[in-house]
């Protein structure tokens, strides 16, 4: 199966402080894969880099075999992403931040941007409430809002950063359904980091964990919830995490 | 590249401040109106101080040039660089396909346009107010010439001196643009923009009071070396009947405009985004 993200020997050093060191991982097309480590422990950094927004140190990042410092403006076009919170011009409407960023899209005509949006829209569950300022939204429609700006380019991997931040119940089941839907849909592959390790248990086939910045495990979710981890027997991915991070 | 700066070009329409400053064009000129209808009273007729509807264009912007339009330069540039930078907002554009160079390159030209367009409004609204406050005389009396000039030549100097004046103001917008880029908030951009108007209104002021130590050659090049006084009174003299400091003036402008401008844009393409 070919890769959607690789991710070869990546280290960030800022003011001579090593962040990120010497990861690499890759993600098959169509998985979602969770990202997971304590807080400061990297993830966001790495987060930053695999969107371009900084700049590895060393190593290389490639999206779809497109190398991302060679050619970011290209590997962007295949890649959507909310980064640390989702976050909108407050000024305009839902409808009128899609539109913005569908403008944006250089392979979009204008009717395929206004197709798109609409489409989005109903893709997450927005098309009623398009119109009303972003202000106005609760937080489940923010993320998912901020799920639509991640799709709109049609991409081929989505990073969603802490996207069930804040989200009750039946906001987090809703955003969880909306992720395998795409998956399913639209083979669309995910990269998902989060705290909130039981849903990342029933969202994602895979799991990548780091700790003060560098790789402790990778693999398939099963067999590190599901108590192949030394003496844990429980299945239990919290368990499990707890044990990796305090070794 | 044109939809980038569509899209930055939707986003400052949609704010509220875009729509106030274009609305606060006519109320600014009127108020400069009412100023220059009452120093009239105190001005000798035959001076181009003394406001007539040939000349108010150039009195009422000479004033707001140096004053509200470099306010509304490090405002607008605040808010849509730092502001949009320092919240995030901004990630959502440079997620996107477009290098980071393209979209410094796209703020720049919007703010630049959002000016000019400003500049032109406020000219036409000059031409109005001046119409409906002041004396329509046979001729104009200008700065710097000996004698009054008709109507077209009066029409021409205005539009050479607000031509002149968006270049300051270009020029101002390179140096907010480095300052805004390198804040950490919007108060902090807003602070330093002003901090750097205050600045170079003062150090001319002072260099005033050495003018015997400095001599009057290096008095007059330190005093135009600061965009607010060229704004002031380097322009009148750069068009007068027998133009002075035109060559020092367009080397100190184009030199504010590339230094700040090649700052900014390498501050904001090369350094890691913490957006």
């Amino acid at each position: 199966m070919s890769s959607v993200l690789e991710v070869n020997d990546v280290t960030k050093q800022i003011k001579g402080r090593t962040i990120i060191d010497g990861i690499s991982f890759s993600i098959p097309k169509g998985e979602v894969c969770g990202f997971l480590g304590p807080n400061g422990s990297g993830k966001t950094t790495m987060i930053r880099m695999l969107t371009g927004l900084l700049a590895p140190t060393k190593g290389r990042i490639a999206i779809n075999g497109i190398d991302m410092k060679k050619n970011r403006t290209e590997a962007a076009l295949k890649m959507g992403a909310i980064v640390e919170s989702p976050i909108f011009f407050p000024y305009m409407t839902g409808r009128g931040n899609l539109r913005n960023l569908a403008r944006l899209h250089p392979n979009l005509s204008i009717q395929e941007q206004r197709e798109r949006i609409e489409e989005v829209l109903g893709i997450v569950g927005l098309t009623a409430r398009a119109d009303d300022r972003v202000g106005t939204y609760s937080l489940g429609m923010k993320q998912r809002l901020g799920v639509a700006q991640a799709i709109l380019g049609n991409p081929d991997f989505v990073i969603l950063d802490e996207p069930a931040n804040g989200l009750d119940p039946m906001g987090m089941r809703d955003l969880r359904n909306l992720i395998l839907s795409l998956r399913e849909k639209y083979n669309m592959s995910f990269l998902i980091s989060s705290h909130l390790l039981d849903e990342i248990q029933k969202v994602c086939s895979q799991l990548i964990l780091i700790k003060d910045g560098r790789k402790v495990w990778s693999g398939r979710t099963v067999e590190l919830g599901g108590g192949k981890l030394g003496g844990n027997e429980k299945g239990n991915l919290e368990d499990a995490f707890v044990e990796l991070m305090t070794r | 590249m044109r939809s980038l700066i569509t899209s930055e070009w939707e986003r400052l329409w949609a704010r509220k401040l875009t729509w106030c400053l274009f609305l606060s064009m006519p109320v600014v000129n009127y108020a400069a109106g009412r100023y220059f209808l009452s120093a009239n009273a105190h001005t000798a007729s035959d001076l181009p101080q003394y406001a007539v509807f040939g000349n108010y264009p150039v009195l009422g912007f000479e004033e707001m040039l140096m004053t509200a339009f470099n306010i509304i330069v490090i405002m607008l540039t605040s808010l849509v660089v730092t502001e949009e930078y320092r919240t995030g907002q901004l990630r959502m554009v440079m997620l996107r396909a477009y290098s980071f160079g393209q979209i410094f390159l796209a703020k720049a030209a919007v703010i630049g346009s959002i000016i000019s367009m400003l500049v032109a409004v406020y000219f036409i609204c000059s031409y109005a107010v001046g119409y409906f406050l002041f004396p329509h005389t046979d001729t104009v009396k200008l700065f710097f010439y000996e004698e009054a000039v008709g109507h077209g030549m009066a029409l021409a100097y205005n539009l050479k001196f607000y031509g002149l004046g968006l270049l300051t103001l270009l020029a101002m917008i390179a140096v907010t643009l480095w300052i805004a880029v390198v804040s950490q908030t919007t108060t902090t951009a807003m602070g330093l923009g002003i901090g750097f108007y205050i600045f170079s209104l003062l150090y001319p002021l002072i260099s005033e009071y050495l003018v015997h130590w400095l001599g009057f050659q290096l008095f007059s090049r330190i005093y135009f070396s600061s965009i607010p006084m060229i704004q002031w009174q380097g322009l009148v003299l750069m068009l007068g009947e027998s133009p002075r400091y035109g060559g020092y003036i367009f080397t100190v402008i184009a030199a504010y405009t590339a230094l700040f401008a090649g700052l900014a844009y390498r501050s904001f393409t090369r350094m890691d985004r913490w957006v």
